[in-house]
């Protein structure tokens, strides 16, 4: 299990995640930031922080294929 | 330039990485022998991944600008003057020690104790003591007050069974004990309404996965929730306890009770606890408990030399920088973490709590003393002359190394020591 960030991120990103990040496993790709769900530890600091509510638990996401996509980032199946 | 910093936890730490970051040199320093402050000590031990924050913290310590002093406490083996004279700035980062209290009659009852002591027990700190957990697990009922993720820890790991933590690094003392634990019900006070809870949403939703266990809120707890849930994490727990006040009461064997805006008045009992009383805005009640474990918060204690806000817990501080009760900077002094913010957020909220603290040191430095008198090995120097068995980085590898053999050889993947000589003996501490 981890978080995902969403789409909502785009243009807004501002890092305020990565500065909270306990293990650092928040990269910026660009046009959005994107979390490792390996090194993720999911302790949901990153989640408190957003200030668009980017970032929520894989469980919770509206549509599927955010958390697919988040895996397969780092080149793996999402569970 | 060498900075100390005292206190080994994640803000400690992060610290230390932003101090390397910039090219200095930094000692870090711990009362205890293993590094990682309530990574290892606070991290309930059925959270295996929070744990694993511990890997990162490592990385820091091992890097070759920092040296690691475990077992070494400020106040005690060192103090501000030797700190002072050996490095150019000290970064205190010791956390929040102590625990608030109910402040109610009857609160000196046998049976009466802090979410800490259990804490400290289950996570098997070398300074814990047991008694508190012995009395807790003879109880059928015990109350919890409190409405964070520390109450719920403890609810659940007072009920959750000794199996949940098969694959935990907890001493085989402490399985066994929990495996006799005659807990039934425990019950989780909250002064405040279920909206205002401070439970993480999944800390609260895994209270709801434990077997055999039975979660029991009342529905009138909930009455005007929704309208004062105001964030995302408000709603969703006003969801989850909705879910559990409208499900008809479980058979489990166990059960764990939510329940709000109760005050605590009173521990009731002779000598040992029978009861607490408690007030709904006027009402009284009392609930049955044979013991009673405050869970409101943990508390700074102050420091030997250094300002001290006592309404607050915390060192007196502007961003980081030590003031005095008038507000005028001391210099060289700086803190980190739960003893310059106060016990709040997460592990995470420290690492740009420690990067606020450096970039103000960072900002100073121009005006710290220029060269030292004293080199890198006169505080080892220092501490052997003062008999200090202090604990280096390759010497917790050791301990590290020897507590995953621990706990490979019960099919685990590590057993933390928790015995104050084994930890020395293991470290090699004092010998080097
Ligand atoms: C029970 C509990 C469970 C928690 N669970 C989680 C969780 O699951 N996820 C999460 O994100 N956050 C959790 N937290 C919060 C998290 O632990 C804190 O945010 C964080 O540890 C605070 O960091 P710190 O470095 O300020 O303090 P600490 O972690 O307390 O570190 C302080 C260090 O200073 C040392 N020290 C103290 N006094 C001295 C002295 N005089 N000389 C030398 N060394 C000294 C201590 O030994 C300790 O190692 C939990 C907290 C508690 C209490
Ligand atoms: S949940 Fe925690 S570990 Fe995971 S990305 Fe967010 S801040 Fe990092
Ligand atoms: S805090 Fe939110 S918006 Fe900012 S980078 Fe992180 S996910 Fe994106």
């Amino acid at each position: 299990m981890t978080f995902v960030v969403t789409s909502r991120c785009v243009g807004t990103k501002e890092t305020s995640c990565m500065s909270v990040c306990p293990v650092d496993c928040i990269h910026d790709i660009g046009e959005q930031v994107v979390i490792d769900p390996v090194e993720c530890v999911d302790c949901g600091a990153c989640v408190d922080v957003c200030p668009v509510d980017a970032i929520v638990h894989e469980g919770e996401a509206d549509d599927p294929s955010v958390v697919a996509d988040a895996y397969r980032r780092f080149g793996l199946e999402a569970p | 330039m060498r900075i100390a910093v005292v206190g080994a936890g994640p803000a400690g730490v992060y610290s230390a990485q932003e101090l390397v970051d910039a090219g200095l040199s930094v000692d870090v320093f711990d009362k205890v022998p293993a590094p990682y402050g309530l990574v290892r000590y606070g991290v309930a031990p059925d959270h295996p991944k929070t744990k694993r924050i511990a890997l990162a913290l490592g990385r820091t310590l091992g890097n070759p600008a920092v040296r690691f002093f475990g077992n070494v406490a400020y106040g005690l083996d060192l103090d501000l003057r030797d700190l002072l004279a050996c490095y150019h700035a000290v970064v205190f980062a010791v956390g929040a020690d102590d625990d608030r209290l109910l402040d109610v009659a009857g609160e000196h009852l046998w049976g009466v104790g802090s979410a800490a002591q259990l804490v400290s027990w289950y996570n098997a700190h070398p300074h814990a003591d047991d008694s508190f957990a012995h009395t807790v697990l003879a109880a059928r009922e015990v109350a919890v007050v409190g409405a964070g993720n520390v109450a719920l820890d403890v609810a659940r790991m007072l009920v959750g069974g000794p199996h949940r933590l098969a694959a935990s690094d907890v001493p085989e003392r402490v399985l066994d004990l929990l495996a006799r634990s005659r807990v039934t019900d425990v019950r989780v006070i909250a002064r405040r309404g279920p909206a205002q809870a401070k439970f993480t949403v999944p800390e609260l939703t895994e209270l709801g996965k434990l077997d055999d266990v039975d979660v029991v809120v009342d529905p009138a707890d909930l009455a005007g929730a929704d309208d004062e849930a105001d964030s995302r994490r408000a709603r969703a727990n006003v969801e989850l306890l909705r879910g559990w006040a409208e499900r008809p009461t479980g058979r489990a064997a166990r059960r764990v009770h939510l329940s709000f805006r109760l005050r605590p008045v009173a521990v009731v009992g002779e000598t040992a606890v029978a009861g607490l009383r408690l007030d709904r805005l006027g009402v009284p009640s009392t609930v049955p408990a044979q013991a009673v474990v405050r869970a409101i918060g943990y508390r700074g204690a102050p420091l030997p030399g250094v300002p001290f806000d006592e309404e607050t817990g915390t060192v007196r501080n502007l961003g980081g920088r030590v003031v005095d009760a008038t507000g005028t900077v001391l210099p060289r002094l700086y803190v980190a973490g739960w003893i310059k913010r106060g016990p709040s957020g997460v592990i995470g909220t420290n690492k740009a709590d420690a990067a606020e603290t450096v970039r103000a040191l960072l900002a100073d430095a121009d005006g710290f003393p220029a060269p030292l008198k004293v080199g890198p090995a006169t505080v080892p120097a220092l501490l052997r002359g003062r008999g200090v068995r202090f604990v280096t980085w390759p010497g917790w590898l050791r301990l590290d190394a020897y507590e995953v053999a621990l706990g490979r050889s019960g099919g685990r993947p590590r057993v933390s020591v928790d015995d104050l000589a084994t930890m020395l003996a293991v470290t090699r501490a004092g010998d080097l």
